[in-house]
C-alpha cells in the first residue's frame, strides 16, 4: 500500500492520529508493505507517524520523503535508518538556484507579481505563486479556492495560460540552466523545481521492495489525493503510477475539482475515507466471512442423519491436508476426520470401517491398502459447573456453518442450553493455503444466564479411538514444552510417523493447554486461538520430533492475523484466475465455485502425491486413485494451475517401479499402472467380494482388466505437455512413462495374423467384463504407442545425449520402436457401422437387449452387481464408454458419428458412476441436443450440493468436478485449444440458454493467459 | 447411548404373566432402576398372584412398585408424565393370535401404543420361552434418515448384551426401490459402494450411537422380495428373541399391514417405537437454499 501523506493521511500535521496509528501498526504486524510517500522532510513523519506506532512489522514499512529523494527503513527494534538518498552535486544545487531565480524573474516580469522561492529543500526549490498571509498554510480540503486565488493572480495577464504555461517555462528553464531531467511539478500554491519526484519513489518501493516480495503490481494499492488535473496541470499523484505499477488498484480521496483518470477509483473524503480503506483492508486480514452469499455455502437447522454429508461439504484443506467440517462439540456418529495426503495404510480386517464386517474382500497384503483418517484436532469439551455439554437427541440446541468458498474459511455456531444458562460457540478455521502444514483455529465461548464455572478441553478426540481410527498408534503421551504441545502418531502396518504439535492462547495470553477452569460472569467471552501443525517422516522419529518442534518455535500466536492475511492472499490468487461467471445464472455460478473450491483444496501441493476420488474429505474408495486424476482432474489444473498438474503425473512418475513390477506379474513388459492406486503402484483392487448375506462372492476383474488406466496416464503426460509446453517435465519424467507405457502395450496386443486385438479387457463401462477390442481401450493404447514415439523423436532430437542414455536405462532398441510403430498402424480400431454407431466391444450388439427404466439412471438397483454375469450379457452400460472417444478426442468424430453414438448409448446407460454425467453433457451439447446437455451439465455440477447419488457423506466426487468444468469449457462453451491457444469452436451451435447471459473465465495455455467470454445467442 | 432406567408393565387377564415378567425382570437387572407394574382393576382379586409372580420372576427384589390401575393404560401412562428419550419402556401383552389382522389388538392397548411415544415392548399371547434373546432384529425401510427404532433396540441391545442384525427388504416390484435416498441401489463396484453405503446407512440412522455401540450389530441383511412374505420367514429363525419396528403410530384400517401381520403370526415380542418428524438441515449454496 503505497499512499502520500499530506492530504490523504492527515488533514494537517499537528493532529494526533491513534487510530490511524493503530490501524497502521496492525496492517504492519499482518505483513502488509507500507509506503509512506511525502514531499516533506523525515522529521514531520517521525513526530506525528513513528511515535504511536507499534514495534511489530515494522519491517514492513518504508517512508519515501522529501518528494522522491530519500527512502526510510526500520530495523532493530524501530530504529530509522535512511537506506535511499540522492545527493545532489554542487553543479546541481546551483543549477536549482539559478532556475528558481529565473523563474521569479519571469513571473515579475510576465505577471507583475512578486513571489518567494523557498530554497533549503532537500534536490528541490520552490516558488510560491502566492506569498500571502492568507494563503501560508492552506489546508488541503480549500484547493478550489486557492486555485482560484492563483489564477486571479495569474489570469489577469491577457495572452499568457497561467499555471500549465508557468510550469512548462520552469521546465525550459531547467533545462537551460544544465539540469538534465528536472522534475517541475506544482501544487498551485507553488512551481516545484527538482531533482526527483514522487515517481522516484515508486521506481524505488518496486525494485527494491515489491519485486524481491514476489508481490504483483496488482497486488498494490496506491491511494493519493491529487490525480486529476487542477489548474490545467496534472496532480502530482499520477507521477506515482508508474508504468510497471499501472495495473495497480489506484485511489483518489482527494476533491479532485476537474475529476481522475479513468484508471483511478475516486472516493472522495480525505483522511476519513482514506481510514474507512485501511479498515476494510484490516478485515482482510481477519476471519471476517464474505457477505456476499454468491460465496457462501451455509447450513442451518440440523439434521443429525446428514451430518456426514455436512462434514464432507464444509471441508477445509490446501491440497496435503484436508479436514473435515465436524463441529467442535458433535455427535457420536461424526467421521470428524483428519486426511493427510500419501498417507496410507493396511486395511484392519478386525477393525473394519464398517463394523458389520459385511463384505470379505480378497485383498492382497498392501501396506497402503486405504488412506488412514486422523482424529479430529479441535475437538471441545465444555463443563458448566460440572456438568458436560453434549449433544442429545432432542435437545434444544443450534447448529450452523458457513463456509467462505473465496476464502476456504469455515464458521462454525452452537449453542446450548443447560438449566438457565446458554452457551454459544462461534469457532472459524482454516486450513493454510500459504502453508500446507499448518491449520488454524479460533474459537469464542460466551456464556449467559449467570456466573458460572467453566471447565474447557480443546484439543486431539481421542474418544473411541481404536474404533475410529485403526490404523493408528499413539506413540507417547504428548509432551508439553514452552507451552507447546507434541503428539506422535504411528501407522500400523506402513509405519509412518505423523507429528500434531500445536500452540494455544486463551485471552491473548499463551497456555500450556488443552484445557482449564475458569468462572465467568454473566456475558463474559473467552476468546481461545490454536495452531496445529503437521508433520510426517518415513521413519526417523527423532529427527521428526526436533522439526516438529522448530515449526512450533517458529508459529508464535502473535502471527495470527498474518497468517490469515497471508492465507487469503493465496486464495484471492487462486479465485483471480479460477472464478468463473455465469453473469444472469447466480446459481450455476454458485455451484461452479464450489466445485472449484474442493478441487483447489485438493490440489497436491507435494511433488508425488495425487487426489483420490473422493479427494481429502472423506474415507470413500478408500482414498484411492484412478484414471479419474488424469482424465477427468487434470485439465483443468493443466489450464489454471500447471504446476498441480506436473504434481498429479510426478505422482505416477514415482510410482512407476510399482506399474513395472505389475506388469511382470501378469506376464507384460513394461509399466501397467495400478487400477486402484496408493502409493507404491501396487494395484489394491480386491480379487472378490463375498456378500454374506446372499452367500454370493462377487469377482472384482476391474484391477486386472481395467487397463486402460495406462493409456490414461499416457494420455495426461500428453495432454500436460500440450497445455503447457513442459519441456523439462517432458524429457525427465513424461519421455519415460510413454515408453514405458508403450512397452506395457506391445506385450499386451495378441495378434491374429492380419491385426492385433487386446483381449480380456473391461472399458470404463465396468459392466462388461473380458471383452475384445473395446473401442475406448484400443483408442486409447494407440494413441499412447503413437505418443511415445513422437516423444523418440522429440527426445532424440532436442536432446540426443540424454535419449540415448535412456534407452540404455530402459533397454529400449530400435527393434522396439519400430514394433510400436507396426502395432500402432495394426491394432484394430472398432469404426462406426452403417448407422454410425462404434460398437463398444467385439459382439456387444449381440448381447440381450433390457429396456433401462428411467428411474434407474443415477440409481441403479444392488442387484446389477450381484447379478453380474446376468448383467454382462445384456446390453446395459454402467457409464459413458464410446462417448469418452469424442470426449477426448473431439477433433476426431464427425458430428453425425458423435450423434449416432450417443443416440444408442445413451437410453442404455445407468450412471453408475458420477463420471457418466460430464460427459454425456459435453457430447449432447456437441451435438445441439441443449436440452439433455443442460440437464446432464446440472446433475454433474450439482452432484454433491444435491447429493444426487446420495454419497457425498464418503466424500466429494472429484472426477465429476473436474469433468462438468470441461464440459462447460470444451462443450457448452464450445472452446477448443490449439497450437496458438484456446479458440471458439465455430462448428458447435452455440445456443447458450439465454437466462445464463455470458460466461466468462480464463485459461492458461502454455504460460499465457487468455481470458474467454462467451454470451447466449 | 440411552439406557432404560424405569419399565412400566401393565398386567392384564387377558395376557400371559410368565414370560413378561422375566422379561421385565432381566431389564431391571441390567440397569432400569424403577419398575412399575401396574394392575388392571379387572384382576384386582389376583393381587397375590401377581405378587407372587413377581417374587418367582425376580422382581420383587428389585425396586419395584405394584399399583393396582384406576384408569385405562393410555390415562395411567399420561400421568406418568413424559420421559427422556429412550429411558423409559412401555411393557404390554396382547390378546389371542390367529385372529384378523383388525382384531390382533384390542381397542385399549391400541389406544396405548397409539399414543405412546416411549417404545412398547408388545408380548404375544402364549409366547415361547425366549429370555433371554439371543437376537434383536430390526426392520429398515432403507431410506437414508433418522430410525428411532434402529437406535432404540442398539441400546437395549448393548444394554442386555445381545448381538441385533438389521433386516433390509428390497421389493423389486415397487417404483420406490429407486428412490435416490435409498441404500442398495448404486452402480458403482460392489467393493466401493455397498460396505460403506450401509455402514453411512446405519449411522445416518442412529447418530446418536458411536461406534462401539454399533458392534452388537452382528450382521446386515438385505432381502430382495416382499417385506410381507419376506420379514416373517427371517423372524421363524428361532434365535431371534425380539424384533423391533419403527412405525407410523397408528393402527387404524389401511394402515401399518406389515406390523398387523407380524404381530399376528410371530411368537416374539415386538418393540414398538413411533416415528417422530426430526428437524431437516438446510444447505443454502449462494443463493439458493436446497429444499429437503
Amino acid at each position: 500500500m503505497v499512499f502520500d501523506w499530506d492530504g490523504v493521511a492527515v488533514s494537517g500535521r499537528d493532529k494526533a492520529i491513534p487510530h490511524l496509528q493503530d490501524s497502521l501498526s496492525r496492517l504492519l504486524d499482518c505483513g502488509v508493505l507500507i509506503v509512506v510517500v511525502t514531499g516533506t522532510h523525515f522529521g514531520h513523519l517521525q513526530h506525528q507517524l513513528l511515535s504511536g506506532l507499534g514495534r511489530r512489522g515494522l519491517e514492513n514499512l518504508f517512508c519515501c520523503t522529501n518528494r522522491g529523494s530519500e527512502v526510510y527503513a526500520f530495523r532493530d527494534g524501530g530504529r530509522a535508518d535512511r537506506v535511499y538518498l540522492k545527493q545532489a552535486s554542487l553543479d546541481d544545487e546551483r543549477h536549482l538556484d539559478r532556475t528558481a531565480i529565473r523563474l521569479q524573474k519571469l513571473i515579475f516580469k510576465e505577471f507583475h507579481l512578486d513571489s518567494e522561492i523557498i530554497f533549503d529543500r532537500l534536490n528541490r526549490r520552490k516558488v510560491d505563486l502566492i506569498p500571502t498571509p492568507q494563503w501560508v498554510s492552506p489546508p488541503k480540503g480549500s484547493i478550489n479556492e486557492l486555485l482560484m486565488a492563483v489564477e486571479q493572480r495569474l489570469g489577469a495577464h491577457e495572452g499568457i495560460a497561467g499555471l500549465p504555461w508557468l510550469v512548462s517555462r520552469a521546465r525550459d528553464i531547467a533545462q537551460e540552466c544544465g539540469l538534465e531531467d528536472p522534475r517541475v511539478t506544482t501544487d498551485i500554491k507553488h512551481i516545484e523545481i527538482g531533482l526527483t519526484d514522487k515517481s522516484d519513489s515508486s521506481r524505488w518501493i518496486l525494485l527494491n521492495q515489491i519485486i524481491p516480495r514476489k508481490i504483483e503490481p496488482r497486488e498494490v494499492c496506491i491511494i493519493g489525493d491529487e490525480f486529476g488535473m487542477t489548474g490545467g496541470v496534472p496532480g502530482s499523484d499520477l507521477l506515482l503510477c508508474i508504468p510497471e505499477l499501472v495495473s495497480s488498484t489506484i485511489v483518489s480521496v482527494g476533491v479532485e475539482p476537474a475529476g481522475t483518470p479513468s484508471m483511478v477509483h475516486h472516493v472522495p473524503g480525505g483522511p476519513e475515507a482514506f481510514m474507512d480503506f485501511l479498515d476494510l483492508q484490516l478485515s482482510y486480514f481477519d476471519w471476517g466471512l464474505s457477505r456476499d452469499p454468491a460465496w457462501l455455502l451455509v447450513q442451518t437447522d440440523f439434521d443429525p442423519a446428514r451430518e456426514r454429508e455436512m462434514e464432507a461439504l464444509f471441508t477445509v484443506g490446501n491440497g496435503l491436508l484436508g479436514l473435515r467440517g465436524a463441529l467442535e462439540i458433535t455427535i457420536p456418529a461424526s467421521e470428524s476426520d483428519l486426511y493427510i495426503a500419501g498417507v496410507y495404510d493396511s486395511k484392519f480386517q478386525s477393525r473394519p470401517y464398517s463394523e458389520l464386517d459385511f463384505l470379505t474382500p480378497k485383498r492382497n497384503t498392501s501396506r497402503y491398502s486405504e488412506l488412514v483418517s486422523f482424529p479430529f484436532p479441535f475437538r471441545i469439551r465444555i463443563k458448566l459447573n460440572g456438568d458436560e455439554i453434549q449433544l442429545r437427541e432432542k435437545d434444544s440446541s443450534t447448529h450452523s456453518r458457513k463456509l467462505d468458498l473465496g476464502t476456504g474459511i469455515l464458521e462454525v455456531k452452537q449453542k446450548f442450553q443447560i438449566d438457565s444458562y446458554q452457551v454459544e460457540i462461534i469457532s472459524r478455521r482454516l486450513a493454510s493455503l500459504d502453508d500446507s502444514s499448518r491449520i488454524i483455529h479460533e474459537f469464542e465461548l460466551i456464556s449467559s444466564g449467570g456466573r458460572v464455572t467453566i471447565d474447557v478441553e480443546c484439543g486431539i478426540d481421542f474418544d473411541e479411538f481404536q474404533n475410529r481410527h485403526p490404523h493408528l498408534l499413539v506413540l507417547s503421551p504428548a509432551l508439553k514444552q514452552d507451552f507447546r504441545e507434541l503428539t506422535f502418531f504411528k501407522t500400523m502396518a506402513s509405519g509412518k510417523l505423523v507429528a500434531f504439535g500445536s500452540r494455544m492462547q486463551i485471552n491473548g495470553i499463551e497456555v500450556q493447554g488443552p484445557s482449564w477452569s475458569s468462572i465467568l460472569e454473566d456475558q463474559e467471552r473467552v476468546q481461545v486461538r490454536r495452531v496445529l501443525v503437521v508433520h510426517t517422516h518415513d521413519s526417523d522419529m527423532e529427527y521428526l520430533e526436533r522439526t516438529t518442534r522448530e515449526r512450533l518455535k517458529a508459529h508464535p500466536l502473535k502471527d495470527f492475523h498474518r497468517w490469515i492475511g497471508n492465507h487469503r492472499r493465496a486464495w484471492s490468487s487462486f479465485w483471480r484466475r479460477s472464478d468463473l461467471r455465469f453473469s444472469n445464472n447466480q446459481g450455476l455460478t454458485e455451484s461452479q465455485r464450489f466445485n472449484l473450491y474442493h478441487l483447489r483444496i485438493a490440489a497436491p501441493v507435494v511433488s508425488g502425491n495425487s487426489i483420490p476420488a473422493r479427494t481429502l474429505s472423506g474415507r470413500g474408495y478408500e482414498g484411492h486413485i484412478f484414471w479419474d486424476a488424469e482424465i477427468f482432474v487434470l485439465p483443468f489444473f493443466a489450464l489454471q494451475f500447471p504446476h498441480f498438474a506436473r504434481n498429479l503425473l510426478e505422482y505416477r512418475y514415482r510410482t512407476l517401479p510399482g506399474a513395472r513390477r505389475r506388469a511382470t506379474q501378469l506376464g507384460f513388459r513394461g509399466a501397467l499402472f495400478a487400477w486402484e492406486s496408493t502409493v507404491d503402484g501396487e494395484d489394491e483392487t480386491p480379487e472378490s467380494i463375498l456378500i454374506k448375506s446372499h452367500s454370493v462372492e462377487v469377482p472384482i476383474f476391474t484391477g486386472t482388466q481395467q487397463v486402460h488406466v495406462t493409456a490414461d496416464v499416457a494420455y495426461g503426460v500428453w495432454n500436460y505437455w500440450y497445455c503447457t509446453g513442459d519441456s523439462e517435465f517432458m524429457r525427465n519424467y513424461g519421455a519415460e512413462i510413454l515408453f514405458e507405457t508403450a512397452r506395457f502395450w506391445c506385450s499386451r496386443v495378441s495378434n491374429d495374423g492380419d491385426q492385433f486385438h487386446i483381449d480380456e479387457v473391461v472399458g470404463p463401462d465396468e459392466y462388461h467384463h473380458g471383452v475384445r477390442d473395446n473401442a475406448y481401450t484400443n483408442w486409447m493404447a494407440r494413441f499412447n504407442l503413437n505418443k511415445a514415439l513422437w516423444a523418440r523423436d522429440w527426445l532424440a532430437a532436442s536432446d540426443p545425449e540424454y535419449f540415448r542414455d535412456l534407452c540404455l536405462r530402459l533397454g529400449i532398441r530400435t527393434e522396439d520402436f519400430n514394433l510400436w510403430d507396426v502395432i500402432s498402424k495394426s491394432l484394430y480400431i472398432p469404426q462406426p457401422g452403417p448407422n454410425g454407431v462404434i460398437e463398444q466391444f467385439e459382439g456387444f450388439f449381440q448381447l440381450k437387449n433390457v429396456v433401462l427404466e428411467k428411474a434407474e439412471r443415477l440409481k441403479s438397483p444392488v442387484s446389477r452387481l450381484l447379478d453380474w454375469q446376468e448383467v454382462n450379457a445384456s446390453k446395459i452400460c454402467k457409464q459413458a464408454d464410446v462417448l469418452m472417444l469424442p470426449f477426448l478426442f473431439p477433433e476426431s468424430f464427425s458430428d453425425d458419428v458423435i450423434r449416432a453414438n450417443y443416440r444408442y448409448y445413451e437410453p442404455i446407460t445407468d450412471h453408475g458412476s458420477s463420471l457418466s454425467l460430464p460427459v454425456h453433457a459435453w457430447t449432447a451439447a456437441r451435438i445441439g441436443a441443449f436440452q439433455d446437455a443442460l440437464s446432464y451439465y446440472n446433475q454433474s455440477v450439482e452432484l454433491d450440493l444435491f447429493n444426487l447419488m446420495q454419497n457425498t457423506s464418503l466424500g466429494v466426487h472429484a472426477a465429476c468436478m473436474g469433468g462438468s468444468w470441461m464440459a462447460l469449457i470444451f462443450g457448452l462453451m464450445g472452446v477448443r485449444l490449439t497450437e496458438g491457444g484456446p479458440v471458439l469452436e465455430q462448428s458447435v451451435r452455440r445456443t447458450l440458454p439465454r437466462e445464463w447471459g455470458s460466461i466468462s473465465l480464463r485459461l492458461l495455455f502454455r504460460e499465457k493467459e487468455y481470458e474467454i467470454e462467451v454470451a447466449a445467442a | 447411548m440411552s439406557r432404560v432406567r424405569s419399565v412400566v408393565l401393565f398386567i392384564r387377564r387377558s395376557c400371559d404373566l410368565g414370560t413378561p415378567l422375566r422379561t421385565v425382570a432381566w431389564i431391571a437387572r441390567t440397569g432400569a432402576s424403577d419398575v412399575l407394574v401396574i394392575i388392571h382393576p379387572e384382576m384386582a382379586a389376583g393381587e397375590l398372584e401377581v405378587r407372587r409372580r413377581l417374587k418367582h420372576a425376580g422382581l420383587s427384589q428389585l425396586k419395584t412398585r405394584v399399583v393396582f390401575g384406576r384408569h385405562s393404560m393410555k390415562e395411567s401412562l399420561i400421568r406418568l408424565g413424559e420421559a427422556r428419550e429412550g429411558e423409559r419402556l412401555v411393557v404390554v401383552g396382547s390378546k389371542e393370535r390367529d385372529v384378523p389382522a383388525r382384531e390382533i389388538l384390542d381397542p385399549e392397548t391400541i389406544e396405548l401404543i397409539e399414543c405412546c411415544s416411549d417404545p412398547v415392548l408388545l408380548f404375544p399371547f402364549r409366547l415361547s420361552e425366549f429370555v433371554p434373546w439371543s437376537l434383536i432384529v430390526t426392520p429398515m425401510s432403507g431410506e437414508f434418515r433418522r430410525n428411532r427404532a434402529l437406535a432404540r433396540a442398539m441400546d437395549l441391545a448393548n444394554q442386555l448384551q445381545v448381538p441385533m442384525d438389521i433386516v433390509h427388504v428390497i421389493d423389486p416390484m415397487q417404483k420406490h426401490q429407486y428412490s435416490a435416498k435409498a441404500v442398495g441401489r448404486t452402480g458403482d463396484q460392489p467393493h466401493h459402494e455397498i460396505q460403506p453405503m450401509i455402514s453411512e446407512f446405519i449411522s445416518a440412522a442412529c447418530p446418536f450411537c458411536s461406534e462401539s455401540e454399533k458392534k452388537v450389530i452382528r450382521n446386515f441383511r438385505l432381502i430382495h422380495g416382499s417385506a410381507i412374505l419376506e420379514l416373517p420367514k427371517i423372524l421363524s429363525d428361532t434365535s431371534v428373541g425380539l424384533i423391533a419396528i419403527e412405525w407410523k403410530g397408528l393402527f387404524m384400517r389401511g394402515h401399518a399391514e406389515t406390523l398387523k401381520e407380524l404381530i399376528r403370526k410371530l411368537r416374539v415380542p415386538v418393540l414398538l417405537i413411533r416415528e417422530t418428524a426430526n428437524q431437516e438441515t438446510s444447505l443454502r449454496a449462494g443463493h439458493r437454499f436446497r429444499a429437503n
